[in-house]
Order: C-alpha cells, then structure tokens, then sequence
C-alpha cells in the first residue's frame, strides 16, 4: 500500500468499514510510515473535535423543560385507553354500515399500497441487478466484496452454492458465449450470485438475488421470463423462483439478451429450486422437532 | 382484568421505549435544530419523530441501535415534511457544480476560534454536511446512514469522501495545524472502492 492509497482510505480505516483484509494492509503500511500515522491521528482528532464542538454547542442545546414536556406527552400517549363509546341502539345500524364500508375501503387502499410496495420492491431489486452489472462486471469496482460462490452458499445463501458449478453452465450456454467468471459480490446492501459472460463481444451478467422482500415482478408464473425491459439503459430479462430472482444484464441488443435468458433460465432454475426445497425441509425438520 | 392486563402491558412497553429510546431525544434535537436552524421547529421535529417512534417501537430490533434507528425516522418525517410543503431540495446533478464551487474558495486563514470547526461544517452544502454529521458525530455506519437518508451506501461513501475533503480545505489553517496534508486533498479524486457496505458484510457473514 502507497501513501496516496491510504489517504483515500484512511477515514473509512477509522470508520470501521474496511474489509479486514485492507485493515490488515493499512496497519501494515501505518507500522512502517510515521508520515501517514501522524495524518491519522490528526485526522482522527479533527473527527473528535467536530463531534465535541457539534455536542457542545450552545445553540443546539435542548431547551429548557423541553424534555419533560416531550416525555408527559409521549407517556400520554403511550399508556392512555382507548375510550370506549356505546351508540345508541338507534344509531346501531348506521355505525354498523359506515364501519363495513370504511372496512372494504381500507382493505382495498391497504391492498393497493401493499402492491405498491411490492413494485417499489422489485424496482429496487433490479437496479440492484444492474448496478452490479455495472459497478462489478464493467467497473471493477466490486472487488473488495467478492467471496467465492461456494463461500457464499456456505454463509449466505445455499442456493449461491449450487451456482459454483461452472462446467453446467458454460454447456448451457449458447455457441459463441464465453463464462468469464462466477463469483458472488455485494453491491447496495444486497449480495449477489454473479456469473460474468461474454457474447457478441459484450459483458453480459447473470445476476442471482434473494427475493424474500415481498417484491413483485411484472411475470405471470413463476419459472417464464419476463419479456425483457430496460432498465438503467441496459437490458434486462428476468425470472423469478419462489425466494429469487434471476436477471440477465447487458448491452446487448434484446434478442440476443434474451438468448442469453432462454439458455440458462431451465438450468439454474433447478438449481436454485432444488436449494430452496432443501431449505423448506430443513425449516419443516426444525419445526417438527 | 383483561383491561388491567392491556394496561399493565401498556405501562411495560412504555417503560422499555422510556429507557431505550427516549434518552436520545437530545441527539434528535441537536441534529434537528442544526437541519432546520430554528427552536419551534426543531422541537416540532423532534416530537413528531417520537410520536412516531412509540407507534412503530414494536418494529425496533432490540439490541441494534437504537439512536440510528431514531434518526433514520427523523429523516423520513422532514423528508416527508418538505414533500408536502413542496420545499424540494436541490439533489442530483447539482451536487457536483456546488462541491466544485465550494472547493474553488480559498481556504479561510487565521486563528481557530471556538466555532470555527462549526462554521467551517456550515458553509458545506448541506448533502455533505448531513453525512458528515451523521457519522462523526452521530457514529453510524455507513448503511445505517444509507438507510436514514434513502440513499445507495455508495452515495454516502462518495459523500463523505468529498464533505470531508472539503471540511479538511474549508478549515484551512487549522487541520495543517493537526498536522492534515491538506494540500493532497483534491475535491475531484473518485474514492477508491475497496471500501465494503456494511449491509453486504454482514449478510454474508
């Protein structure tokens, strides 16, 4: 490690958030230059004086019987009974009405804002797919988040396992396309199953994700593909399992983006089914016991 | 006895939000009265966030922090606030024009004076100062601050990188005086990404 690449890393160092690998790289560079340890611990400094001048300072401080007003308030609210009002047998019917047509109006606005939610959902999870397309299989950028799709089964996600095996899938693939690498990387809070694919001379990524966050994918049955979009100005097939979702991105053109998903949708959808199946027994067995 | 039970049940869960939650009320307030930069509404804000915060305590995972937690429903009520006040901010394509325009002023000179870390923090357009805020003062990680300000922790991390390459060339004399190469700081340089999320750490682990 060079001075210039600690500098750049060097707030995130005292964040915590280096992987432990470059944690190891930093402590090594920091034992052997003073240059840069006097630059952490000054930077270190400067971070404690923001937070204490910020503590400190007088105008953010909480006003007087501000507190004891906020804290009566919540109490209040907090352990106050709901009151109870009984109608008059007159007024039975109508309250008895007004509540059954308040009761569908809410279930029906209920249900629109649950499929709201779980477009909003899988709209999340595909930008996900293609930001990985684009940050780990076009930028690189990734690298720091990628552990082996074995190691990945092992402590995330069984059905990421069963991916490893690159031989199926490179013989599914059709003529002309080449597997580059399988892996799985973190991108947006999300970890992926990544198989990196050349075609047509162009990147095309595979792109495995959990879907258990109650998303909706515009497609029919689970297993079709879903008549590929764009998204992010990429193209983009997918399909769905019971607990994942498969995204096959690119810049291809759409009919040859759609070879690619046509290819490897029966393969990996056994795949992936059979660790989902294996989970479900796993979780019965648990339960039954 | 039904009812004492509700009401006994009632009088716990407000015991455990009064000794988790609301002892944060004075972070809440700090960071709302810095945000809104005024009393009434800062303690408005504050107040609305633990209304809402009771309702939803059932949700909180204990044993997380409790503190982020508190900040990201803060974040989500202003949000909420300014959507319906139509008060939109400047986000986007604009960041960069105003962190160049920033970056531009020479840094200011002089002796440090009590608030000059603070004014120093101010004169950052306010995405940078949030970030920086929310993870040097208010220690959060970066996906708990991704979570807060709805945003990818990739954004928070470039933000931060930049706000606090401003922060160390806003201050200047002050950082050289800790010892801080400022001078090596270029507001342009793209933060290397061998940084991880936290969200995707832990998930894998």
């Amino acid at each position: 490690m060079q001075c210039d690449d600690f500098r750049e890393i060097a707030d995130s160092y005292l964040s915590d958030e280096l992987l432990i690998e470059t944690n190891h790289d930093v402590i090594r560079h920091l034992e052997s230059c003073g240059e840069c340890r006097s630059e952490l611990a000054a930077r270190r400094q400067l971070r404690h004086e923001v937070q204490t001048k910020f503590n400190q300072a007088a105008e953010l401080q909480v006003p007087d019987g501000f507190a004891e007003g906020l804290r009566t308030r919540l109490r209040e609210q907090a352990i106050q009974r709901p009151k109870m009002v009984i109608p008059r047998i007159a007024y039975v019917g109508v309250a008895a009405t007004l509540v059954i047509a308040v009761g569908l109006g809410l279930l029906v606005a209920q249900r629109w804002r649950a499929s709201q939610r779980e477009l909003a959902a899988w709209a999340s999870l595909t930008n996900g797919a293609t930001g990985d397309h684009r940050e780990c299989a076009l930028e690189h950028k990734l690298r720091g988040t990628v552990i082996s799709l074995s190691e990945a089964g092992r402590v995330y996600d069984r059905a990421y396992a069963n991916l490893a095996d690159q031989t199926s899938l490179q013989a599914a693939l059709p003529a002309g396309a080449q597997l580059i690498d399988a892996h799985s990387c973190a991108f947006d809070g999300r970890r992926f199953a990544h198989a990196v694919i050349k075609y047509h001379e162009q990147i095309v990524s595979i792109v495995i994700a959990r879907n258990d966050a109650n998303s909706k994918a515009p497609i029919a049955m689970p297993g079709d593909i879903a008549a590929s979009f764009k998204s992010d100005s990429y193209q983009v097939a997918a399909f769905q399992t019971a607990s994942h979702a498969v995204f096959v991105v690119s810049s291809l053109n759409e009919t040859d983006n759609m070879t690619i998903a046509r290819s490897v949708s029966p393969l990996l959808e056994k795949q992936i089914r059979s660790a989902e199946q294996t989970r479900q027994a796993k979780l019965l067995n648990a339960r039954r016991r | 006895m039904f009812g004492f039970s509700r009401e006994k049940r009632r009088l716990e869960d407000w015991a455990s939000f009064e000794s988790e939650a609301l002892p944060f009320h004075v972070d809440l307030y700090r960071l709302a009265r810095w945000l809104l930069r005024n009393q009434a509404e800062a303690e408005d804000l504050v107040q609305e966030t633990f209304v809402e915060a009771l309702r939803s305590f059932h949700r909180f995972e204990k044993g997380t922090n409790c503190r982020a937690w508190l900040i990201r429903i803060m974040y989500h009520t202003l949000s909420k606030r300014r959507r319906d006040s139509n008060r939109l901010r400047v986000v986007g394509d604009a960041d960069e024009q105003i962190a160049e325009t920033v970056a531009a002023e020479p840094p200011r000179s002089g002796e440090v004076v009590e608030e000059e870390v603070l004014s120093a923090l101010k004169r950052l357009p306010e995405h940078y100062q949030e970030v920086v805020i929310l993870s040097d003062v208010e220690d959060m990680s970066y996906k708990e601050i991704a979570d807060a300000l709805s945003i990818p922790t990739g954004t928070v991390m470039s933000r931060l990188h930049r706000g606090r390459s401003l922060l160390r060339s806003e201050l200047g004399n002050y950082a050289r005086s800790l010892g801080i190469g400022v001078n090596r700081v270029t507001s342009g340089s793209k933060l290397r990404l061998v940084e991880t999320d936290r969200g995707g750490k832990s998930n894998a682990v």
